[in-house]
C-alpha cells in the first residue's frame, strides 16, 4: 500500500504542475476580479504543497514549516486581503484590458511552451536533473505574471499579476531551496511586498487604476 | 606608502569635518584647508621620495566591489604627477582660504572645502590606482566633485549651464574609458593594472579610445568645450586646481595607457602630434579672442594641453621609430611642460581671481591700469604670463626648450617620417608660442597697463595675505624649477633676480607718452579687441571673427561702436550639429514613449526575455 502511494508521488507532482498551468491560463483569460483572487488563491495553496515532496528534497520541519506558512499565506491570507479590498473598492471586473483576452491566452500558451524549452537549456546547469518541470511551471508563472502587470489597467489586477510572478519565483526557488535559502526568504519579503500594495488599494480606495504617470497627453483610454 | 594613506585620510578628514562643523565660517576654513594643507605636506613626501629614488612603493586590500581591489603604487610617473596635485592643492587650498573668506557670512562653505578636499584625494588616487574599478571610482568622484565645485555659484544661469556642459563632456569621456578598460580586461582576464597587455590587433582601438578618453579631460581640440565654459565659472582656486592638476589627469591616464600597450605604433605618434598641434594652435587663437580673462585662460590651458600632447607624440614617435633621444625628450619635455603648467597656470588663474576679487568684474575691456594699484598681483601676473609664452629665462622656456630639442633630434637623426614630424612640431611649436605671447600682451596690457577703462577699477585694492602668500609660492617655485633645471638655465636666472634687485628710486614718474595730445582718455587707447584684431583677422578662416562697426556719418561723428567677438567653432558649429542630428535620431523613438508605466514595464520585461532568448540560444 505504501510501495503503491509512493509510486503516485510523481505523477501527484505533475498533477499539480498542471493545475498550477491551468490556473495561469485562467488569470490571463479572465475578467472578473472576484473569480481571479479565488484563482490566485488556489495557486498558492497548490504551491504550499510543494516543498512537502521529495523532489524537493528531505522531509523535514523546516519543509513543513515552508509549507504550512506560504499555504495560510497565499492561500488564505493574501486572497482574503484581496477580496476585502475588492468588496471596498466597490468593482467586479477590469474590462480596459491594454491587451484582449484571447490575444493574452495565446501569449500564455507562447509562453508555457517558450518556458519548458529554457527549463531544458538551463537545468542541467543548476545541476538538478529532476528540477526541470520545476524551473518551467516557474518561469512561465513569473512571465505571465508579469504581463499581467503590463497589459491590465485596475490595480487590483496588476496586484494578483505581481502576486502571480512572485508565485513563480517560488516555485523556481523552492526547488533549490536545499542549496538556495535565499531564494525562498526573497520570496517572503515579496509576499510582505504584496502586501504593501493591497493596504495601498484599501486605504486609499484606489477604484479604479493606478495613476497615469505622464501629464500633458489627453486621457483617451481612461474615459470613464 | 602608510604616509601617503595617511595624507589622503588627513585631506578627505578635514574636508568632512567641515562639512559637518556648521558652524563659524573661520572654523569651516580652518577645518577644511587644514587638513588640505597638512595632508598634502604629508603626502608630497612619499611622492618626492618615489622620485628622487626611483622607488616604487605598493600597498592593497580586497575590496568587496566586484573585480576591484584596493590595490594602490607609487611610482615615478605617478609620483610626477602626485606632485603637480599635492603641491597645487597646497597652494590652492591657502589662496582658497582668503578668497572664500569674503563670502563667510553669506554662504555656508562646509560644502566647498568638502568638494574641494575629495577633489584633492580623488586626483591622488587616480594617479595612484592600480586596478581599473578602482582607477573608474576614483575618475568619477574626481569629476562629480569638480562639477560640485563649478557649481559653486549655481544661482547664477550660466554657471548652471556651464556645470551641465561639463557634466555631459565627463561623462561622454567616461564611457570611452569604460569601453577601454573591458577592451584591456578581456585580453587580460582581471582589471589589475599589472595584468594588462597590448591585447594584438586591438592595442590601435585601446589607444584611440585612450586619446577620446583622456583627451577630452586634458581638453584637447575637439573634446575641449566644456573647459572654456567650466573654468570661469568655477571660484578661482577651483579654476587654478582643475586647469593646472585636473586636466593632467587626462594627460597621466594616456601615459599610463601607453604603458600597458607597450609598442607603440606609428600613427600614435603622428596623431597625438596632430591632436596637440590642433589643440596648441587653436587655443592660443581663441584665446586671443576672448574678454573674459578667466576664458582666456581656460584657452590657454586648451594650448598647452596641445604643448604637452606634442611631446607625448614626440615621445611615441621616437619609441615607435626606434629612436631613443627623441623619445626620452618628448616623454621627459611633456611631463616638465604638466609640471611647469600647473605652476604658472595655477598662479594666473589665482591672479584672475585677485583681479576679480579686487574689481568685480573679469572683463578686459573694463579694466585697464591696475598695475597703480596693485603693483604686487600685476607684477605676478606678468612673471607667469612670461613663463607661459616660454620666454628664457622662466621653467616654461625649459619645458617647451626640452620639446623642441626632440623635434630637432627627430628633424636632423631621424628617418623621413621623423623628421617630417619633427619639422612640423618645430613649426607649430613656434606658431603657438608667438600667438601665446601676444594673448599674454594682450591680456596683460589691457588689464594692468595704460588708464582704467571703468570705475571698477578706482576702488581695486591688492588682494589679502594668504592670496599673496600662494601666488608669491607658486612664484618662488617656478623660479626654483627653472633654476634646479638643466644647469645653463640656473645661470641665467641669476642676473634676473639680480636686476629684479635693482633700486626702484633711479626710475624717475611722468606722464605716459600722450603722441602730442594733452588730453588723453582711456577710451583712446587700445583695447583687448583692437589690439587682437590684426592677429584674428589674419587667422579669419579658422577664427571667424565677428566684427561690427557702427560709425555716423558727418563731419563730427560722436558715437562710433566697434564690436569683435570671436566664437569657438568646435562648440558652435561641431557639437552644435552633432547633437541636433542626435536629437533627430533620438527623436524617432518618441514614438515608443507611452503614458502608462505598463508599457515601460512591458518594454522592460520583453528586453529582459528577448535578452534571456538570445542567452540561451547563444549557449
Amino acid at each position: 500500500m505504501a510501495d503503491m502511494a509512493l509510486a503516485l508521488v510523481p505523477q501527484l507532482l505533475n498533477l499539480i504542475f498542471m493545475a498550477l498551468l491551468i490556473t495561469n491560463l485562467y488569470l490571463l483569460g479572465s475578467s472578473r476580479l472576484g473569480s481571479l483572487i479565488w484563482t490566485a488563491g488556489a495557486q498558492g495553496a497548490l504551491l504550499a504543497a510543494l516543498p512537502l515532496f521529495p523532489q524537493v528534497g528531505e522531509f523535514s520541519t523546516h519543509a513543513v514549516i515552508l509549507a504550512a506558512g506560504s499555504g495560510m499565506l497565499k492561500g488564505a491570507v493574501i486572497p482574503w486581503l484581496l477580496l476585502w479590498a475588492l468588496r471596498d473598492a466597490n468593482i467586479r471586473r477590469d474590462v480596459e484590458p491594454l491587451v484582449g483576452y484571447s490575444l493574452s491566452l495565446t501569449f500564455g500558451v507562447a509562453v508555457t511552451g517558450l518556458s519548458f524549452w529554457f527549463a531544458e537549456k538551463i537545468a542541467g546547469g543548476l545541476h538538478a536533473g529532476e528540477g526541470a518541470p520545476f524551473v518551467a511551471v516557474g518561469v512561465s508563472m513569473a512571465l505571465c505574471g508579469m504581463f499581467l502587470i503590463a497589459s491590465r489597467t485596475k490595480a487590483l489586477t496588476q496586484v494578483i499579476g505581481y502576486l502571480t510572478l512572485e508565485n513563480g519565483i517560488y516555485v523556481f526557488g523552492v526547488s533549490l531551496a536545499a542549496r538556495q535559502p535565499f531564494v525562498v526568504e526573497m520570496g517572503i519579503f515579496l509576499d510582505i511586498f504584496v502586501f504593501i500594495f493591497v493596504g495601498g488599494i484599501v486605504m486609499f480606495r484606489i477604484n479604479r487604476t493606478f495613476d497615469r504617470i505622464e501629464k500633458g497627453r489627453a486621457p483617451t483610454e481612461d474615459a470613464p | 606608502m602608510e604616509l601617503f594613506l595617511l595624507a589622503l585620510a588627513v585631506i578627505f578628514g578635514g574636508g568632512a569635518l567641515a562639512l559637518l562643523s556648521g558652524g563659524g565660517a573661520r572654523l569651516t576654513a580652518a577645518l577644511g584647508a587644514g587638513g588640505a594643507i597638512a595632508g598634502c605636506a604629508l603626502g608630497l613626501i612619499p611622492a618626492v621620495s618615489s622620485l628622487v629614488r626611483g622607488e616604487r612603493y605598493e600597498w592593497s586590500a580586497p575590496w568587496s566591489a566586484p573585480y576591484g581591489s584596493l590595490s594602490l603604487a607609487i611610482d615615478p610617473l605617478s609620483a610626477v604627477f602626485l606632485i603637480i596635485v599635492f603641491g597645487l592643492s597646497l597652494t590652492a587650498a591657502v589662496y582658497g582660504a582668503g578668497y572664500l573668506a569674503h563670502l563667510g557670512g553669506a554662504r555656508r562653505l562646509g560644502s566647498p572645502w568638502f568638494f574641494f578636499n575629495t577633489l584633492v584625494v580623488s586626483m591622488a588616487a587616480v594617479t595612484v590606482a592600480q586596478n581599473a574599478v578602482l582607477f573608474l571610482v576614483a575618475w568619477e568622484t574626481m569629476s562629480l566633485a569638480s562639477f560640485f565645485l563649478v557649481m559653486f555659484d549655481h544661482a547664477d544661469e550660466e554657471t548652471r549651464t556651464a556645470g551641465f556642459v561639463y557634466l555631459a563632456a565627463t561623462h561622454l569621456g567616461a564611457a570611452f574609458l569604460f569601453a577601454m578598460f573591458v577592451i584591456l580586461a578581456q585580453g587580460a582576464g582581471s582589471l589589475e593594472f599589472r595584468d594588462f597587455s597590448a591585447p594584438g590587433a586591438l592595442a590601435g582601438v585601446v589607444f584611440a579610445l585612450a586619446v577620446v578618453g583622456f583627451g577630452s579631460k586634458a581638453g584637447l581640440v575637439p573634446f575641449h568645450v566644456w573647459l572654456p565654459v567650466a573654468h570661469p565659472a568655477a571660484p578661482s582656486h577651483v579654476s587654478a586646481l582643475m586647469s593646472g592638476a585636473m586636466i593632467k589627469m587626462g594627460v597621466y591616464g594616456l601615459l599610463r595607457t601607453m604603458t600597458f600597450l607597450e609598442y607603440p605604433q606609428l600613427w600614435w605618434g603622428l596623431a597625438l602630434i596632430g591632436l596637440g598641434a590642433l589643440s596648441a594652435v587653436c587655443g592660443a587663437l581663441w584665446a586671443l579672442g576672448q574678454d573674459d580673462l578667466k576664458k582666456a585662460l581656460a584657452y590657454s590651458t586648451v594650448e598647452n594641453a596641445g604643448i604637452i600632447t606634442m611631446g607625448i607624440g614626440l615621445g611615441a614617435l621616437g619609441a615607435s621609430q626606434d629612436a631613443p633621444a627623441v623619445a626620452a625628450l618628448g616623454f621627459g619635455g611633456a611631463l616638465f611642460h604638466a609640471f611647469n603648467h600647473a605652476l604658472f597656470k595655477g598662479l594666473l588663474f589665482m591672479n584672475a581671481g585677485a583681479v576679480a576679487h579686487a574689481t568685480g568684474t573679469r572683463r578686459m575691456s573694463l579694466l585697464g591700469g591696475l598695475m597703480k594699484k596693485t603693483p604686487l598681483t600685476g607684477s605676478l601676473f606678468i612673471f607667469g604670463g612670461a613663463a607661459i609664452c616660454g620666454l628664457p629665462p622662466l621653467n616654461g622656456f625649459i619645458s617647451e626648450f626640452l620639446i623642441y630639442l626632440a623635434a630637432f633630434a627627430g628633424a636632423v637623426d631621424g628617418g623621413p617620417v621623423t623628421a617630417g614630424a619633427g619639422l612640423a612640431v618645430i613649426v607649430f611649436m613656434a606658431v603657438t608660442g608667438t600667438l601665446a605671447a601676444a594673448g599674454v600682451a594682450r591680456a596683460g596690457g589691457a588689464v594692468f597697463l595704460g588708464a582704467a577703462r571703468s570705475a571698477a577699477v578706482e576702488k581695486a585694492h591688492e588682494p589679502g595675505p594668504s592670496m599673496l602668500a600662494a601666488m608669491l609660492a607658486l612664484a618662488v617655485m617656478m623660479t626654483l624649477a627653472a633654476a634646479l633645471a638643466p644647469a645653463v638655465a640656473g645661470l641665467l636666472t641669476a642676473p634676473v633676480v639680480e636686476l629684479a634687485a635693482s633700486d626702484p628710486a633711479a626710475v624717475e614718474e611722468s606722464v605716459t607718452w600722450d603722441c602730442g595730445y594733452a588730453a588723453p582718455s582711456a577710451r583712446m587707447q587700445y583695447t583687448p579687441s583692437s589690439f587682437a584684431q590684426p592677429v584674428s583677422d589674419f587667422f579669419h578662416i579658422i577664427l571667424r571673427p565677428r566684427a561690427a562697426l557702427a560709425m555716423e556719418d558727418g563731419l563730427f561723428p560722436k558715437r562710433t561702436v566697434f564690436s569683435h567677438e570671436t566664437d569657438d567653432p568646435v562648440e558652435s558649429e561641431f557639437y552644435r550639429r552633432l547633437f541636433a542630428a542626435a536629437a533627430r535620431g533620438i527623436g524617432k523613438l518618441q514614438a515608443f514613449r507611452a503614458a502608462r508605466a505598463n508599457v515601460y514595464i512591458f518594454y522592460t520585461a520583453g528586453a529582459l526575455l528577448a535578452l534571456l532568448v538570445w542567452g540561451l540560444i547563444l549557449s
